[in-house]
């Protein structure tokens, strides 16, 4: 075992981790305890403890303290994945019985591809719903029946995808899950809307670019790459940057992309943006601190509020910017600013709806 | 009756979530909010907790599935655990010499190679980190420095819990 002094890159040590931890044979992890214990808390404050298991379950580790942690993830994730595959199928039953048939985004859609579904955390169910039964949707949610579950309800696939409703729709499949049926979206489609979530939200958990790493390596034969790179030049190309980003990072095998997605080379500032991400935790910290809570909590949001300042990846997609070699900068602060005037809009908005 | 005919309580099955991991059984008891982990010998005694097995019929079970010497004595001590953990519809009365038998003595009876196939069950208990990769849904209790809110909620004031934003 190597005895490698932890440098501070735990960005990259969180990569190595990792990298293959999907497989059903994960490669070896050549990693010193002082590592391991290193990169842990960033494994399981990421969901991604239970892929850090798998790299140390058969090694001289696997009795270290931290690997038990790891190890104590996986059941516990393990154990949350069959108490979410249950609701899953209630609130499939519960939405049908009321005329609303919902696609299920993420989550169990790609834990499902990982050899163990505990594999893959999730704290919430994401469901699109048509556009139109979205108030009806919310409402069930809402109930008595609903407010159990852990929903994230979305209006159409608009917050993740250009893609019309009807189109996602009419491509969308059934999977059986225990004794239900749950309704997904067809793997080109998937594949895309893991990679627009993962830079959308600044790259900041490793786990989902695990997820596109596995989606990758799971396509089928008659994958159609066409459908899924068939959105504009932009789209294309953040899509072909996050899958090499998955082989660079994570060494996934990439030999069933196309020759074209395949030589996308990365804009200098990327990676280290990625890496930045996932040893920095500010999203934790934003998560933590919502804008919107300054109303309750103001200052506590002001104490936090740097944690708001999107990075270089949030920005460029924020602002529908091409992932080129210029500077991030003005991305950045476009992004800020936009955000801030959506924000603003929306609190003008609530207020009008509270005095009307 | 003596001992070994006395047939083994039936397992509960009300409110737990059930899962297998690596030879392991994880149980989630909703009831009281608890989660179990146990080995493949509690596992094996659990899943016959059927009120018809006896305890002999359990231990001869336990050894061709464990492929290793047991006793009878092993078999009360997985029902002692499970009733422990909540696990069993009704109560077991051990024998007098079983009650006071230690896990320790038990080892030193069996020898260390057989206190592997010795019936264990731990609790599972989170990493503190692993709840914080979590968001909590709309309505859950919240306070600004414990676990985040899901997207697009916020944690309130009055009442403190996540409400949409």
């Amino acid at each position: 075992m190597r005895n490698k002094p932890h440098g501070g890159n735990l960005g990259r040590l969180i990569a190595n981790t990792l990298a293959g931890s999907w497989r059903s044979s994960p490669p070896s992890l050549e990693i010193s305890v002082k590592e391991l214990d290193a990169v842990t808390p960033s494994l399981l404050e990421t969901g991604a403890g239970a892929l850090g298991w798998r790299r140390v379950c058969d090694s001289e580790l696997s009795s270290s303290e931290s690997a038990l942690q790891l190890g104590q993830a996986y059941r516990m994730h393990a154990l949350r994945a069959a108490i979410h595959e249950r609701d899953i199928g209630e609130i499939f039953g519960l939405m049908r019985s009321h005329g609303i048939e919902p696609v299920l985004v993420k989550g169990w859609a790609i834990a499902q591809l990982y050899i163990h579904a505990g594999l893959r955390p999730y704290g919430d169910i994401d469901l699109c719903v048509r556009p139109d039964k979205y108030e009806a949707a919310s409402a069930l949610l809402e109930s008595e029946e609903g407010k159990r579950y852990g929903v994230d309800l979305h209006r159409g696939f608009e917050k993740f995808d250009k893609s019309a409703w009807d189109e996602m729709w009419s491509r969308s499949r059934l999977l059986e899950m225990n004794s239900s049926q749950v309704r997904v979206l067809c793997n080109e489609d998937h594949l895309r809307l893991l990679c627009s979530h993962f830079l959308r939200e600044g790259a900041w958990r490793p786990i989902w670019l695990c997820d596109i790493a596995v989606a990758i390596e799971s396509i089928a034969a008659d994958f159609d790459w066409d459908l899924c790179l068939r959105q504009d030049q932009r789209r294309r190309e953040w899509i072909a940057c996050t899958i090499a980003l998955a082989q660079k990072l994570l060494r996934a095998n990439v030999d069933k992309v196309p020759a074209e997605a395949r030589a996308m080379r990365l804009p200098r500032w990327l990676t280290p943006s990625v890496l930045k991400a996932w040893e920095a935790r500010a999203m934790q910290e934003r998560h933590k601190a919502p804008v919107s809570s300054a109303r309750h909590h103001p200052i506590y949001a002001l104490k936090k509020l740097r944690h708001h300042w999107p990075n270089p990846i949030e920005g460029t997609v924020g602002m529908n910017g091409s992932f080129n070699e210029w500077p991030r900068l003005p991305f950045q602060l476009g992004n800020c600013l936009m955000r801030t005037a959506d924000l603003l809009l929306r609190n003008r908005k609530t207020r009008r709806h509270l005095l009307t | 009756m003596s001992e070994t005919y006395v047939r083994l309580p039936r397992a509960r099955k009300d409110k737990l979530v059930t899962t297998e991991l690596a030879g392991e059984k994880l149980i989630y008891d909703e009831k009281l909010d608890k989660a179990h982990c146990l080995n493949r010998t509690a596992a094996l005694v659990w899943e016959h907790c059927d009120g018809r097995t006896t305890v002999a019929q359990m231990a001869r079970l336990l050894e061709r599935e464990m492929k290793s010497s047991t006793s009878d004595e092993m078999v009360w001590l997985a029902l002692h655990q499970l009733e422990k953990s909540h696990l069993l519809e009704e109560t077991v009365a051990r024998p007098a010499q079983v009650a006071k038998m230690s896990r320790r003595e038990m080892v030193r009876r069996l020898g260390i190679a057989a206190a592997i196939t010795l019936p264990l069950i731990t609790t599972i208990v989170a990493p503190a980190a692993v709840d914080a990769a979590s968001c909590l849904g709309n309505g859950s209790p919240c306070t600004p420095t414990g676990p985040a809110c899901c997207p697009g909620l916020a944690c309130g004031l009055i009442p403190p819990v996540c409400h949409i934003t």
